[in-house]
């Protein structure tokens, strides 16, 4: 790790268009009133001295710990195509953007002032296409091209009022007493907008999709399942946070509608196929990451959802099952099996399909059919790491 | 300037309580129904910030190692939990007395993966282990939590009259891990169930 | 012991963050804030020192006055220039080598085991400063001072070609106007209110042995980091006696 702290993100293609450019958004930043209509500039640089160069300087300190992150997705097919859509969607602004994917269960996104983007795979996992990806990726852009996130930070500061700033990021990110402050900043960047600006991101993102030649519409998509999953999680909290964080989430879905249907509609590249193709070397990963959180209300809402996009995913009905399987109730037996059984008759049911239905044969008693399924788990999965275990399970 | 000691131990031993308190290499009863030999001094952390049936040890403090006994978990109740300061949603997931070891495993990843935010939480290499003079099972942890250090783990424990009851060692992969790893390997070895838990 | 079982390991994690942040009154002093396990470094066959600089870890912030704290990263930038400039004069006049510790040197395991060891060292400083100096004792020990990062360092000695490590670990905070009315006011009231506190620590290890043969304990005052010779009087106290 580079000691020179005052790193400035990026090479300067061309110096005199960097300064250029600074002066410029500079002057325009003079003539725009408080509400911050100005579009950023490709290659803006913040003028030094600056606050907003301070923010900046946090952002990229920020940036550098994040690419030693552990939590950071390296997968360089997945890497490269999600920097392709933010490519497409940013145009001009491409070389100004960089990409982070993090390994976090939970959906979402956010982009800091110095074009840094982090993606969590809790939306990876959650997009039922290309199309809605790029409505997201959008959404941020336009939140990142009218620097929403400095006015925000500036009117906290203003009303000495950081502790709103901070406090979400404080809530979700519960570091421990010496970890890095700078952290919290960039996790409550993405957090409490006010609804004007969550509006001008929505039109801007609209826009941006539709240019790129995505179907509008799925940016409406998205936010109705998110509305919905948190609906199907009975913690009230959960639904506090998403309120808190989005102004009425539902009115906005009505608005995002109509917003879309005006832009286009549902004309345009969906990138169904392309969408799983890309995330094939983690999905496997994306969906254990989910189960593991045991919230099954949620995740069997979020699996089903996309058994419709794709109904013959064997990995999506395995997911199921062991939503079934791991939750145990009443019933739930009957319903892992038979969402293991569907899984079976697809072409890429993954192995661990068989150790479940094992685990479940096992547990109603049926010992026979344990072991046949045990028998075919091994010879799906030679070198399965766990099979001793499921061997000793079988012998007691 | 005041340069008083205001060490906040000082305050707290007013209050009657020390955070951390010794060990000794003797035979100890952990939440009156495990019974340990310890061959080395522990430390016994009072306000550990782990809740439930569950007692904590430490060598060199919870943010390098940590020994987390299982002092008889019900049906019903989760393995243990952490006030984390994130919005928890849902509920935790729970022990339930007609579990194999192989959902145990995979009960101590979720509560890893819930209690320290973290999606780099695994169980494996489940493997069947005599423990407090019967038959229990043993595996072994990884966990990268928030603030980024590997952190190695090893569970042994058994279930009894349907309670869990068992030991989880827990170290920095570099260094902290491997050095008192034969000091739990003992303490296992010298491990019964008594009390309650012995009827 | 039951008398603080029931309490919420968030309100322990509260005291150890006010410990560390607001109370400066508590850094001062429960312990000798310099610990060594060896007295001098290695002068081998007349071989001077090569000591690897590890990223300084320091992080400067604001105290607003509505008592939270704003990173600050100019004044970050300003101090680890002026710390790292601090450490070159102390190294010439203590006849050591510095080498700056590059992320990029050595084989691919070795690169990644020395990630892990900075992250390591983070935990393994934290502990230090809390069962050491912030009354968290760990009465195992007996007063050893027996901390170390283990045998693993050999990756960093290997590809830096080094003898001991150096860390620099800084979170500092600075009241603002704001702030400081606050104190006064409430000074006049007769409160105390914590003014924003200095928490820093440096550290050298044996990267023969991974053992931390040094440890120092920043105290208040040194003064305004933001300046280059309050900078360097904090990396003079810091790393006083530890280059012999």
């Amino acid at each position: 790790m580079s000691l020179t702290r005052r790193q400035f993100g990026r090479q300067f293609g061309c110096a005199f268009c960097g300064l250029a450019a600074a002066l410029l958004a500079g002057s325009l930043a003079a003539q725009a009133p408080a509400s911050g209509r100005t579009f950023l500039v490709p290659g803006y640089r913040p003028a030094p001295a600056s606050d907003e160069k301070g923010l900046w300087s946090l952002m990229d300190r920020v940036e550098q710990e994040l690419k030693l992150s552990r939590f950071v997705v390296r997968d360089p097919t997945l890497n490269a195509y999600v920097r392709d859509i933010m490519c497409r969607l940013a145009k001009d602004h491409c070389p100004d953007v960089r990409t982070y994917i993090v390994r976090t269960a939970q959906f979402n996104a956010s982009m800091a002032p110095n074009g840094m983007m982090e993606v969590w795979t809790g939306l990876l996992l959650r997009c039922g296409d290309e199309a809605q990806l790029a409505a997201i990726l959008g959404h941020e852009m336009g939140h990142y091209l009218r620097s929403h996130t400095v006015e925000r930070w500036r009117d906290a500061r203003n009303k000495s009022d950081f502790g709103t700033f901070l406090g979400l990021g404080l809530a979700v990110a519960g570091l421990g007493a010496f970890g890095s402050l700078a952290q919290l900043a960039l996790v409550a960047s993405s957090y409490g907008f006010s609804r004007d600006q969550e509006r001008e991101a929505d039109e801007i993102g609209l826009e941006l999709m539709s240019k790129a030649g995505y179907p509008p519409v799925a940016a409406a998509e998205v936010w109705e399942q998110l509305i919905d999953e948190y609906k199907a999680g009975t913690a009230e909290r959960a639904r506090q946070l998403l309120f808190a964080t989005h102004p009425e989430p539902e009115e906005r879905m009505g608005a995002l509608r109509e917003a879309a249907a005006k832009a286009g509609g549902d004309a345009g590249e969906r990138g169904h196929e392309r969408y799983l193709e890309k995330l094939a070397g983690v999905r496997a990963q994306l969906v254990g990451d989910e189960l593991a959180l045991r919230q099954y209300g949620r995740s069997e809402l979020v699996f089903e959802r996309l058994l419709v996009r794709w109904p013959d995913d064997g990995q999506l009905w395995f997911a199921k099952g062991e939503v079934y399987r791991l939750r145990g109730e009443d019933g739930d037996a009957a319903r892992a099996l038979a969402s293991y059984a569907r899984a079976l008759e697809t072409k890429n049911a993954p192995p661990e399909t068989l150790r479940g239905t094992m685990l479940i044969e096992l547990k109603s008693g049926a010992r026979d059919r344990a072991q046949a399924a045990f028998e075919a788990y091994l010879k799906a999965k030679p070198d399965a790491a766990d099979a001793d275990a499921l061997r000793m399970l079988l012998s007691q | 300037m005041i340069r008083l000691c205001v060490c906040v131990v000082a305050a707290l031993a007013l209050a009657g309580c020390a955070p951390l308190v010794l060990v000794q290499p003797e035979r100890q009863t952990v939440g009156g129904v495990i019974s340990v030999q310890p061959g080395i001094k522990w430390n016994k952390l009072t306000m550990s910030g782990y809740r439930g049936n569950v007692e904590v040890w430490t060598l060199d403090g919870p943010g390098l190692n940590t020994l987390l006994f299982f002092t008889g978990v019900p049906d019903g109740e989760p393995l243990f939990t952490r006030a984390t300061g994130a919005a928890q949603q849902e509920k935790p997931a729970v022990f339930r007395s007609a579990m194999n070891p192989v959902e145990v495993q995979e009960l101590l990843e979720a509560t890893m993966a819930r209690n320290f935010q973290t999606t780099i939480a695994e169980a494996r290499n489940l493997k069947p282990a005599p423990v407090a003079n019967g038959q229990g099972f043993r595996f072994e942890t990884r966990l990268v939590g928030r603030d980024e250090v590997e952190r190695d783990g090893v569970f042994a424990g058994t279930i009894r009259n349907g309670k869990l009851y068992g030991a989880w060692f827990q170290g920095a992969k570099l260094h902290y891990f491997k050095r008192y790893l034969p000091e739990f390997d003992q303490m296992v070895a010298s491990a019964q169930l008594v009390g309650d838990a012995a009827r | 012991m039951t008398c603080l079982e029931h309490r919420r390991g968030r309100a322990s994690r509260a005291l150890v963050i006010i410990v560390a942040f607001g109370l400066s009154a508590v850094l001062a002093g429960c312990a000798a804030p310099v610990q060594r396990q060896t007295p001098e470094l290695r002068r081998e066959a007349g071989r001077i020192p090569r000591i690897v600089v590890m990223p300084l870890d320091v992080e400067l912030s604001q105290l607003t006055a509505g008592g939270l704290e704003e990173p600050h990263a100019e004044w970050t930038d300003a101090a680890l220039k002026h710390m790292r400039t601090a450490l070159d004069d102390e190294a010439k006049v203590r006849k050591v080598t510095l080498v700056d510790f590059q992320s990029e040197r050595g084989s691919p395991e070795d690169r990644e085991t020395s990630l892990d060891l900075v992250k390591l060292h983070r935990a393994v400083g934290s502990a230090v400063m809390l069962h050491q100096y912030m009354g968290f004792t760990l009465p195992s020990k007996d007063g050893k001072f027996d901390w170390s990062l283990g045998p693993a360092v050999a990756a960093i000695a290997r590809s830096h070609d080094a003898d001991y490590a150096l860390f620099l670990f800084v979170r500092d905070s600075y009241a603002t106007a704001g702030r400081v009315a606050v104190i006064v006011v409430g000074a006049l009231l007769g409160a105390g209110i914590p003014g924003g506190a200095q928490v820093g620590f440096a550290s050298v290890v044996d990267l023969k042995t991974g053992d931390i043969v040094w440890f120092n304990r920043l105290l208040r005052p040194q003064g305004d980091l933001r300046t280059p010779d309050a900078a360097a009087e904090t990396v003079k106290a810091l790393v006083a006696d530890s280059f012999q």
